[in-house]
C-alpha cells in the first residue's frame, strides 16, 4: 500500500527533511535562514497537500515525519553538541 | 470539562487572561470560581460533594489544631478519614462490594438478592479525597497549619488543572504558591505553553491513535490471536503513559503558565532498571501519597524484613483498589506486590550472580536488559488493567499462552486494523515522542537565547498544534483521558 499518493507532497516533504539535516548539522547564520525556509516550505506543504487533493490521513503523516526528522536530528545534534538540556 | 475539548481551549486563555487582569485581591477567587466552573461543566450534580468534603476537612482541621486533647484530635482524624473515605467508598465501591459479596454467596449455594445502586462516579473523586485527607492528616502531624480562610482551602482542593487526575499536590506546596501573586513572566508562558503542547501531542497524536488497535483486541478477547495481545498490551503500555503523563503535562503547564509549579509526577518511568525504582517514576504523587500516609504508617520497614514485605503488598493491593472498583485492579495492585517482593528478596542473588560473572551493576547492556526485563513485566501487569473484566483476563491468557497462536502476524495486523499506515504512524508517534524526551535531556545543542532558533522552534510548537488539529479531524470524537474514571 502506498502512504504518500501526492507527487507534489512527496517533493516538498523530501525537501523540508533535507533542510531538516543540514540546519541540524551546520550551526551557522546560513542554517538559520535555512530554518525560515524550512518554516516556509511547510507553509508550502500544506498547499501541496490541498493541491494534490491527496486523502485527510496523508497530512498528519506528512507532519509527522517532518516532526520526526526534526527531532531526531535535535536530539542528535544536541548529544553531539551536548549543549545541555531544556526544561522542555 | 475536558483539556482536549474545544470549551477548555476557550475557557483557559480567558482564566489565564483575567489571573494576570486583576488585582491580586480578586485573582485567588476568579481561581476558584473558574475551578467550581470547570468541574461543574462536566458533573455539576456532584460539585456538592467537593464542597462537602473541602468544609468537613476544613473544620476538621482548624479543631484538631486547636485543641490540646489527643483523643478529641484522634476522634476527630478518624471521623474525618471515615466521612472522606466513606463518600469515596460508596460512590465508587458500594455496587462492586455488593456484586462481589453476591457472588460469593452464590458460590456457596445460596440466592441473595443483588442490591445495585444507579450511581454516577463522580469525576477525580480518588484524587481531590486524596488530596484532602493529605492536609488533614498534615495538620494532625503538625507538619502543616492549617488555612484559616475556608475559601482559599477550597482552591487548594479544586484548583482546576489538577482537579480531576492530579498530581494530588502537598499543601506544603501548593498552598503557598496559590497566596502569591504571581505577574506574568516570558520565562514561565513559554515553558508552560510547552509542556501544555508535548501534554497534548501526548495524548492526541499518540494515545488516541494507539488505543483504537489496543480496543480492537481488548474489546474482543474472544477472537484475539496470542500476537495480538502481545502487540496491543506493548501499545497500551504506550496509550497508558501517553494518555496520563500528557494530562498531567498539560496541567503543569496550565499552571505553570500562572507562574504555580505543581509537582513533577512522571520521571522516564520505562527506563527504569527495576519495578521499585519504576514506582519511583511512575504516578510520583500518588506513590508517595502511599508511601507517607500508608506504608510508613504500617510500620515501613522497621519491624523486620517479613513485615515490611507484608506492607509493600498491602500498599499495593489498596493502590490497585484506589484505580478502580474491579478485581483487575485488585490483581494489577497485587501482581506489582509480587513483583516488589520477588525483586527485593532475590536482589542479593542477582548481584552475587552478577559478580560471579564478573559484570558490573553499571554494565550497559545489564541495564539494558533489566528495562526490557521491567518493561515486560509491567506490560504483562497491564494486560489485567486493561482487561474489561476478570473474565476478559482469563480469556486473554488463554488466548496467550495456549489457543491463540495458530494465526500468522499479517492475519493478526490486519484484524487489528493496522495497515501500512497505521503501522508507520505508529511507529513513528512513538519514535518522536522518544526524541522529543532526548531533545529535554540534551538540548538541541544551540544558544536557545538566539532569537531565530527561538522563533523557529516556536514554530515547531505551532507545527505539533497543527499536527494535532488534522489528527483531531481525520480522527473520531475527542476522547477522554483514561485517570478521569478513576
Amino acid at each position: 500500500m502506498t502512504v504518500l499518493t501526492g507527487t507534489l507532497t512527496i517533493i516538498s516533504l523530501s525537501v523540508i527533511v533535507l533542510l531538516h539535516i543540514v540546519t541540524a548539522i551546520f550551526d551557522n547564520k546560513i542554517s538559520k535562514i535555512l530554518e525560515y525556509v524550512n518554516v516556509t516550505l511547510h507553509i508550502a506543504l500544506v498547499l501541496a497537500l490541498l493541491y494534490d487533493g491527496v486523502p485527510i490521513e496523508e497530512a498528519p503523516l506528512a507532519f509527522m515525519i517532518s516532526l520526526f526528522v526534526y527531532t531526531l536530528t535535535r536530539a542528535v545534534s544536541g548529544y553531539l553538541r551536548r549543549g545541555g538540556g531544556n526544561d522542555i | 470539562m475536558t483539556f482536549n475539548s474545544l470549551e477548555f481551549l476557550l475557557f483557559y486563555p480567558v482564566v489565564a487572561l483575567l489571573y494576570f487582569v486583576l488585582p491580586k485581591k480578586a485573582k485567588w477567587p476568579m481561581l476558584l470560581v473558574a475551578s467550581y466552573y470547570f468541574y461543574a461543566f462536566y458533573q455539576a450534580q456532584l460539585l456538592f460533594l467537593i464542597v462537602a468534603t473541602t468544609l468537613i476537612s476544613w473544620i476538621s482541621s482548624r479543631i484538631i489544631w486547636r485543641s490540646q486533647r489527643l483523643a478529641l484530635r484522634r476522634a476527630l482524624l478518624a471521623l474525618t478519614l471515615v466521612v472522606c473515605l466513606g463518600v469515596l467508598f460508596f460512590y465508587k465501591y458500594f455496587n462492586f462490594l455488593s456484586g462481589s459479596v453476591t457472588g460469593l454467596i452464590e458460590l456457596f449455594g445460596g440466592t441473595p438478592t443483588r442490591v445495585e445502586l444507579d450511581l454516577v462516579l463522580p469525576v477525580g473523586i480518588s484524587f481531590y479525597t486524596f488530596q484532602t485527607l493529605s492536609y488533614v492528616i498534615d495538620v494532625y502531624r503538625g507538619d502543616v497549619e492549617p488555612e484559616k480562610n475556608f475559601f482559599f482551602y477550597a482552591l487548594f482542593v479544586s484548583f482546576f488543572p489538577q482537579l480531576v487526575a492530579g498530581p494530588i499536590e502537598r499543601p506544603g506546596n501548593l498552598i503557598p504558591q496559590l497566596k502569591e501573586s504571581h505577574a506574568w513572566s516570558d520565562a514561565d508562558a513559554v515553558k508552560g505553553t510547552k509542556h501544555m503542547l508535548v501534554g497534548f501531542f501526548k495524548k492526541i497524536c499518540v494515545a488516541d491513535m494507539i488505543s483504537v488497535y489496543v480496543n480492537s483486541v481488548y474489546n474482543e478477547p474472544e477472537s484475539a490471536t496470542a500476537l495480538g495481545i502481545i502487540i496491543a498490551t506493548a501499545l497500551f503500555a504506550v496509550q497508558i503513559y501517553c494518555d496520563f503523563s500528557g494530562y498531567t503535562d498539560i496541567a503543569i503547564g496550565c499552571a505553570r503558565v500562572m507562574g504555580i509549579r505543581l509537582m513533577q509526577n512522571f520521571d522516564h518511568p520505562y527506563m527504569a532498571t527495576s519495578i521499585k525504582e519504576f514506582w519511583s517514576r511512575w504516578h510520583i504523587s500518588l506513590s508517595s501519597w502511599f508511601k507517607d500516609y500508608l506504608y510508613i504508617p504500617l510500620g515501613g520497614n522497621r519491624r523486620g524484613r517479613a513485615r515490611a514485605q507484608l506492607n509493600v503488598f498491602i500498599v499495593f493491593l489498596v493502590s490497585g483498589l484506589w484505580h478502580g472498583a474491579s478485581w483487575t485492579f485488585v490483581l494489577w495492585g497485587a501482581i506489582h506486590g509480587v513483583y516488589q517482593i520477588l525483586g527485593s528478596l532475590t536482589k542479593d542473588l542477582r548481584n552475587r550472580a552478577l559478580n560471579k560473572l564478573g559484570i558490573s551493576e553499571n554494565n550497559f547492556g545489564v541495564k539494558w536488559c533489566r528495562r526490557v526485563g521491567v518493561f515486560l513485566l509491567v506490560s504483562f501487569a497491564w494486560l489485567f488493567f486493561r482487561a474489561n473484566s476478570m473474565a476478559d483476563a482469563a480469556l486473554l491468557l488463554d488466548r496467550l499462552f495456549v489457543s491463540g497462536w495458530s494465526v500468522g502476524l499479517s492475519d493478526t495486523l490486519s484484524a487489528m486494523g493496522l495497515n501500512t499506515y497505521g503501522c508507520i504512524m505508529t511507529a513513528l508517534s512513538v519514535l518522536t515522542l522518544i526524541m522529543i524526551d532526548r531533545m529535554v535531556v540534551y538540548g538541541d545543542g544551540r544558544d536557545l537565547s538566539d532569537l531565530v532558533t527561538r522563533r523557529a522552534s516556536f514554530i515547531y510548537y505551532v507545527w505539533i498544534v497543527l499536527l494535532c488539529w488534522i489528527q483531531l479531524l481525520s480522527g473520531d470524537m475527542t476522547s477522554t483521558f483514561i485517570y478521569f474514571q478513576f
